[in-house]
């Protein structure tokens, strides 16, 4: 059995990883479909030209417009099935039900948690020790679909979102393989039962409020590492001697050289912070809470 | 009367000034179709230049050209410098077929580096000639055509984009005779010639030749292209050196190298060195 596939990502090493998965297991990967991010909200500036460039050559590439041009986009490449992993829109029903096998998804979280557009970092920040990766059939609602495979991936320390993505690449090749195989068997996955949805943080997250567990305060922090916001808000918020930084990393022990600072239950250490820019040390003193 | 049009092109100020056109008479661009793997940062640079509102069409093939072009249910598709040869069942998709922009006054020079033919040609004029695309290369009727002089030979980041505004209008042309149903004018049986890309024998000045074909090669090859990956020209030997010339003058020009042709002298006014890989090219190729 041999499928085309389409896949659906802005994430270049996705792109990449799942292509090679699938054409290993004998399917044909036709067309990368993808969007122009513009405004540099989902990725670096260029992931744009990665992605168009970096598709294999055999594959139609497809920037669609708008949503509304999913359904007759896919249509012309006459998909089997669709992969997808990092795509921000929602997809609608008239292009979820235009390949035969449907639209596998990947999320990364055990599913049915932290459905959403940042589960990582939600994963972070609610101190969960473990994240997921989760592939699913998806449909008309976010994350919600039926599970075909799962992995757990332990969280440990903080670590930046740039060492530890790569790293689960095996991860996800894997879950990838296990999905397809059931989805080749004709398997129909689980149904998920529960769970919630989160959206983006907001500037009411941006500020590291001391008052607060020292655990609950580094696992913010460690948490906007791997959030986005759509406000513009990027956090996490400290007012240092008088001045507000970005704090990027914390630690819960004592690490030589970093600031210790006072939190409801006990100390934590501020080992890494960057200057904001003008304009958000400017936006920030608007914001600062009053309590401060 | 408001057409889905679709533009296929790989030139960024192509894209730009046809949408800017078509929206202006009031129809409505919908797509853009280009490719990738022949100029990665053209490619990027169309991308980069696409209205918002087109959908953006990468073909991995010409066999993807029909249901590409399908999905996006075009009426017309305005065209200008696309390196496939249209298929029959492509052309077929939009019901008022393909306005194909050639840069050459038709059926003079069709093929894909007109200009540069233009030049080498010693014409004094190119042009642009919208036509209906046929299944044969630059074939088919002539709706509009304009003459644009040289003038004095300048490097092509100067002088195409003095050619917007009358490519600009002719589109504009072109488009109200296809609204009001005009079939153009048909290209004589047997006229014109097709000329392909300059080759291994264009590449080196040949300074027993008079010094105005030397100085039209040179010009020319500043408008031209190779896809084969041989040497691109003009090259020419300056004390036992090849190097690529990259302007010439029939008159003096100040701190130019004068070199002697057959019916008399030529001034080059610009080289460049050959890169290691060209240089091991010229070599084995040298007059």
């Amino acid at each position: 059995m041999s499928w085309r596939v389409v896949i659906v990502t802005r994430i270049p090493p996705v792109l990449m990883g799942f292509d090679e998965t699938l054409r290993e297991r004998g399917h044909k990967p036709v067309a990368l479909l993808t969007m122009l991010d513009r405004d540099n909200r989902y990725g670096p500036e260029s992931w744009n030209m990665d992605l168009v460039m970096g598709a294999a050559r055999d594959l139609d590439v497809l920037l669609p417009a708008r949503r509304s041009s999913l359904a007759p986009l896919l249509e012309a490449v006459r998909p089997d099935l669709v992969v997808c992993f990092g795509f921000p829109w929602k997809i609608p029903p008239d292009a979820l039900a235009v390949p035969t096998h449907g639209w596998l998804n990947c999320h990364p979280s055990l599913l049915p948690m932290h459905r959403g557009p940042i589960p990582i970092a939600w994963a972070i920040r609610s101190g969960d020790d473990e994240i997921g990766i989760t592939f699913h059939k998806m449909d008309a609602e976010l994350d919600t679909g039926a599970i075909l495979a799962q992995r757990t991936v332990p969280l440990g320390e903080p670590e930046e979102p740039m060492s530890f993505y790569p790293r689960l690449g095996p991860l996800y090749v894997e879950t990838l393989n296990e999905a397809l195989e059931r989805l080749e068997a004709g398997e129909e996955g689980t149904v998920q039962e529960g769970g919630g949805y989160e959206t983006f943080f907001t500037a009411d997250d941006e500020w590291l409020d001391l008052s607060r567990s020292a655990n609950e305060v580094h696992r913010l922090a460690w948490s906007w590492r791997y959030a986005g916001a759509l406000d513009g808000s990027k956090g996490a918020l400290l007012e240092l001697d008088g001045t507000a930084v970005r704090v990027l990393v914390t630690s819960l022990t004592d690490v030589e050289g970093a600031t210790r600072v006072e939190c409801g239950d006990g100390p934590l250490w501020i080992v890494e912070t960057e200057e904001l820019s003008a304009e958000e040390a400017k936006r920030s003193s608007a914001r600062a809470p009053s309590t401060r | 009367m408001s057409w889905r049009v679709v533009i296929v092109t790989m030139i960024p100020p192509v894209l730009t000034g046809f949408d800017a056109v078509i929206r202006e008479r009031g129809h409505k661009p919908v797509a853009v179709l280009t490719m990738r793997g022949f100029d990665a940062e053209g490619t990027a640079k169309v991308i980069a230049a696409a209205p918002p509102d087109l959908e953006i069409l990468i073909p991995a093939r010409r066999k993807s050209l029909v249901p590409l072009l399908e999905s996006v249910e075009p009426d017309l598709v305005v065209c200008t410098a696309f390196p496939w040869k249209i298929p029959a069942d492509a052309l077929a998709v939009p019901k008022h077929g393909w306005l194909n922009g050639h840069p050459s006054l038709l059926p003079l020079h069709r093929g894909p580096t007109p200009v540069a033919w233009a030049i080498r040609a010693g014409d004094d004029a190119m042009g642009i000639s919208f036509h209906k695309m046929d299944a044969e290369l630059d074939t088919g009727p002539i709706l509009v055509q304009r003459r644009i002089p040289f003038g004095e030979l300048e490097p092509p980041d100067e002088f195409f984009p003095k050619t917007g505004p009358v490519v600009g209008e002719a589109l504009a042309e072109a488009l109200a005779k296809l609204e009001a149903g005009e079939e153009g004018t048909v290209q004589a049986d047997g006229s014109g010639s097709y000329e392909t890309f300059f080759g291994d024998e264009d590449v080196w000045l040949d300074l027993t030749r008079p010094a105005v074909e030397a100085h039209r090669l040179a010009w020319g090859w500043r408008y031209g292209m190779r896809v084969d990956g041989g040497l691109k020209g003009a090259v020419l030997a300056v004390d036992g050196t090849p190097v690529r010339v990259l302007g010439t003058s029939l008159t003096d020009v100040e701190g130019a190298t004068r070199v002697e042709c057959g019916d008399g002298p030529l001034w080059i006014v610009e080289t460049e060195e050959l890169s290691e890989e060209d240089a091991a090219k010229a070599s084995p190729t040298a007059a």
